[in-house]
């Protein structure tokens, strides 16, 4: 749960709390936010809507470790023509509306004071139905959608913790603003190659078992599986009514094993991994592009070896240089390739790449049974590059046995939705929360609150929560677990 | 060495911001096992480097030897022993350099006197700034030059130096109370440490057919050597052949720099550890080094000789390998007794357990298994005339190795054959014209996987292995 800025949580929970909401854009994408709540008809019910979840009810449990967007929907007056953008002199003509940086935020009224706490934010991608020269105009944004499209390239990164290769992937699309937990496991060899930089950030995520998503600041986040270990329940509701929760009992996650499958890499001896297919030519004094696309990714480069010449047969071969002069990438190499010779055309006849090429070894799987159901229903982890040795194997099938274990065979583990509850903009997915109903058995249950929907207008602020119920997945306390530096030899549990 | 080593990480303090955590299969259990893998490496079965010795009236080499130069381990140690004829004789110790030349690292022309090359047990020399060929390998041979001749032994030859690696770590005790993560991290470190000790080449031992002609004497046909570790059985498998009465082939332990005139002398009193005073179809002999008196970190060698009577002829002798290996009863005080799943609440006395495991395969002499980080050259084979056998002669040369490594480095001329223990497959490797030949042992169906398991590389007709050892990577 996140800083309460002033009473919050109380008023979370209270009768005749009086909701505030406020969005706002920054239309100079300069970090500079301009409130556009007077453009809300907050008096509309779900005037202003959002969505962040860590895990898609649509998927089930099965789908851990890759989060969907956050996303959010804002109707707004645009009688006077701010959000046009083909009408002169209004900031939407200016500044364009497509991956304009919106957030939105949330609370109560303190007193006389307001306090918001952000809930969403993003960038605008959508505009959708409404003409932009309609009286009102809806906007829909993601977060993290600024950062979807970003590409990147790099050298092979060996050894790293799963937290250090994402972070090294956020560096590399830009994202600046990160709070990355420790990635448990090691990934032995791991690079991207001109690929989404958030797809391989969710690879990563999900070969320990972990957690990428775009927190409510748009800050990126990573948790990794031991997350609820000493936490305790942030909030505790206790529903009323038989329509204040519903549960659901989602038979697609019920299986009877786990199998997650791994390839082990292995770095080879030196060998050429790239040559030039056919005669590059450069003119005398200037430069070509060339991509050389490696067969095999590189652990490390070793070197190049150019042989270049005129149409007569002169060695030219000193007169050709490369920029960059080594890889930026363990599977390709866009380089620039100069020929210095004043007059004569250069003709290269080899441009031999060779380092150690990382070989994949053979497959190998470890399965868990997760006495989730009778009948045979195989759930199978694979093709995730970032799998690759036996320990990642085996922890993400311990990890997902228990959590598809439910409370008994043909049970699944039980997902709930507490529709409807008095806003809390302080909760993030993974709080653990409480919840007590005694027609259903719950009494200060633990759950984990996979995600959320929010609505704010029509003088009212409500969200739905989404919850799988988080008995059984520890057998033991979680705050017994290991903690270096906090718990006792003899005393603290190892993790899983 | 068999590639198994498991990815560690480290530790850090737990806040609720890293929600860091130990666990077991995310990283206690691959404690274990590496610790296990280093242990296994420390008492790695494997073959000796051969001694070899030389008389000349003019010029000869008495030992040439291979290794993969690494700039970790830039140091070269050598030593032998030699006594020149007064005259121009002078011994020179040489390496192969980029321009193809031999090039002298150290000469020593004192005659008339036995001592040590160069004038100490041991000669040490930095080899990082010698220009190499582009292979890699570091290649250097010991000559007798001039008219004068003389007699020369090579005692041994290594590269050590620990340039750019891990430091070992001050390992803390451990008690059931709370320690920050970098106590734990530092056990880590120690196996890292451990790993790259484990990184050296894997040499085969050069067996062959042997004997001698030097009437009414004991004359040595073959000397090994080794540095004590955890291993510490030595097993010699000989067959013997026209052994007549009053002939004897013997076999003795000895400190590797061993002399019979100015010592040091043999162990055991002097009195061989094998006796074999008939003909022999062929056995294995198991020596238990503990009761010969051998300690840790001290050099050994094991000599193969043969009595003669006075008479044509005389015992010949099949040495069929020469290896370390564990004895039966081998120690390994704090083996793991338990493992810690999920759940499991491991105490101090766990921790230490394991702490002291990786502690007792610190490369020292006070330690139970070291694990030497030292890459031993090796020998190549001495020339093998192929003609009638006599003192100076020998026949059937092999490498035996016992198979851990990926990369079986030799080099050949004409060719020479990759042979399975029980002869029952066999490969034929090309003609590397003298220079080193890598080949890649995962394109030997039968070889490749097949750890554990003892092969020859062996000469063939007109066609001649020169070296033979394994490399990691």
């Amino acid at each position: 749960m996140r800083a309460d800025p002033g009473n919050v949580l109380n008023n979370a929970f209270a009768a005749g709390a009086v909701p505030v909401g406020k969005v706002e854009v920054d239309w100079a994408r300069n970090g500079s936010w301009t409130d556009i709540s007077a453009y809300v008809d907050v008096s509309e019910p779900g005037a202003i809507t959002w969505q962040c979840m860590v895990l898609d009810p649509n998927q089930g449990l099965t789908g851990w470790g890759q989060a969907p967007m956050a996303q959010a929907s804002v109707t707004l007056d645009n009688r006077d023509n701010t959000f046009s953008e083909s009408v002169s002199g209004s900031p939407a003509y200016q500044y364009g509306l497509y991956g304009l940086p919106i957030r939105i935020s949330a609370g109560y009224m303190d007193g006389a004071t307001p306090r918001y706490v952000p809930v969403c934010t993003g960038t605008v991608v959508d505009r959708p139905a409404d003409s932009e020269r309609d009286r009102t105009l809806t906007l829909a944004s993601r977060s993290g959608a600024r950062f979807r499209r970003r590409k990147a390239t790099t050298v092979m990164h060996r050894g790293n913790q799963t937290s250090t290769w994402i972070a090294r992937l956020a560096m590399e699309a830009g994202i600046t603003d990160t709070a990355l937990e420790t990635g448990l496991l090691i990934i032995p060899y791991a690079h991207i190659n001109d690929e989404y930089v958030l797809d391989e950030m969710a690879r990563a995520a999900a070969s320990e078992g972990g957690m990428v998503w775009f927190d409510a600041e748009e800050k990126l986040r990573f948790a990794n599986a031991a997350h609820w270990v000493a936490r305790s329940p942030v909030v505790t509701y206790t529903p009323e009514r038989m329509y204040d929760i519903q549960t659901q009992a989602r038979w697609t996650n019920l299986y009877s094993r786990v199998t997650v499958t791994y390839q082990p890499r292995r770095s080879e001896r030196d060998t050429v991994v790239y040559s030039v297919g056919e005669n590059l030519s450069v003119p005398p004094g200037g430069s070509v592009e060339h991509v050389a696309e490696f067969r095999w990714p590189l652990d490390t480069w070793t070197g190049v070896e150019i042989v270049a010449a005129s149409a007569g047969g002169e060695d030219l071969s000193g007169y050709i240089s490369l920029d960059p002069a080594s890889p930026v990438g363990a599977k390709r190499w866009a380089m620039t390739i100069t020929n210095t010779h004043p007059t004569q055309r250069a003709y290269i006849s080899k441009l031999d790449v060779y380092g150690k090429p990382l070989s994949g070894r053979p497959s190998a799987s470890i399965s868990r049974e997760t006495a989730g159901a009778d009948e045979e229903r195989e759930w199978e982890v694979g093709d995730n590059w970032n799998l690759q040795t036996p320990a990642q194997a085996e922890y993400v099938a311990e990890l997902l046995s228990r959590l598809l274990r439910g409370s008994a065979p043909n049970r699944p583990r039980p997902l709930y939705v507490l529709p409807n509850v008095q806003g809390n903009p302080l909760l993030e997915p993974l709080d653990v929360l409480a919840v007590t109903y005694a027609p259903l058995g719950l009494s200060a249950a633990e759950m984990i609150l996979l995600g959320y929907s929010g609505r704010f207008g029509g003088g009212a602020y409500d969200m739905d929560l989404y919850l799988a119920d988080a008995a059984g997945i520890y057998a033991f306390d979680r705050a017994g677990f290991f903690r270096p530096g906090v718990s006792a030899l003899g005393t603290g549990r190892m993790w899983i | 060495m068999i590639d198994r080593w498991a990815p560690m990480r480290l530790l850090t303090d737990y806040t609720p911001a890293n929600n860091d955590v130990m666990g077991w299969i995310s990283w206690l259990k691959w404690l274990y096992a590496n610790a296990d893998w280093a242990y296994g490496a420390a008492h790695a079965n494997g073959g000796l480097q051969l001694q070899s010795w030389a008389e000349t009236q003019n010029t000869i080499e008495v030992w040439r030897g291979d290794v993969k130069f690494r700039s970790e381990h830039p140091t070269l140690v050598f030593s032998g022993r030699q006594f020149l004829n007064a005259g121009d004789g002078y011994t020179a110790l040489e390496y192969y350099g980029a321009d193809g030349a031999w090039h002298t690292i150290e000469t020593d022309a004192t005659r008339g006197s036995l001592r040590f090359f160069g004038g100490t047990t041991e000669r040490t020399y930095n080899a990082s700034g010698w220009a190499l060929p582009s292979h890699g390998v570091l290649e250097v041979r010991w000559m007798i030059y001039g008219t004068s001749g003389g007699w020369a032994q090579m005692y041994r030859a290594y590269m050590t130096g620990w340039v750019g690696l891990t430091t070992w770590p001050t390992l803390p005790t451990f008690s059931n109370t709370v320690h920050p993560a970098s106590d734990f991290n530092k056990l880590v470190t120690a196996l890292e440490y451990l790993r790259e000790c484990a990184k050296r080449p894997n040499l085969g031992s050069e067996t062959f057919v042997g004997t001698h002609t030097q009437d009414g004497s004991y004359e040595p046909i073959g000397r090994w050597c080794w540095r004590q570790g955890g291993a510490k059985r030595l097993y010699v498998w000989l067959a013997v052949t026209d052994c007549q009465p009053g002939e004897h082939v013997y076999v003795f332990l000895e400190p590797d720099t061993y002399h019979p005139d100015t010592g040091p002398g043999r162990l055991n009193g002097g009195l061989p550890v094998v006796d074999i005073s008939g003909d022999n179809p062929g056995q294995g002999f198991n020596i238990d080094l503990t009761s010969y008196g051998c300690t840790v970190g001290q050099r050994y060698a094991v000599e193969v000789g043969i009595l003669k009577n006075i008479r044509l002829g005389g015992p010949v002798v099949t040495v069929g390998a020469v290896t370390l290996g564990d004895l039966g009863g081998v120690t390994r005080t704090y083996a793991p007794l338990a493992e810690y799943p999920y759940g499991s609440q491991p105490d101090a006395a766990a921790f230490n357990r394991l702490k002291n495991d990786i502690d007792q395969m610190y490369p020292a002499a006070d330690r139970e298994s070291p694990l030497w980080y030292e890459h031993p050259l090796a020998s190549w084979r001495t020339p093998d005339t192929m003609g009638p056998l006599d003192r100076f002669h020998w026949r059937d040369k092999r490498y035996r190795i016992r198979h851990r490594g990926r990369f079986l480095e030799v080099r050949t001329r004409g060719g020479a054959k990759i042979v399975s223990a029980d002869r029952t497959n066999e490969t034929t490797i090309a003609d590397s014209k003298g220079d080193p030949l890598t080949v890649d042992t995962e394109s030997i169906p039968w070889l490749g996987s097949a750890f554990g398991q003892d092969y020859t590389v062996e000469s063939y007709g007109t066609n001649e292995v020169l070296v033979a050892y394994e490399e990691y990577e």
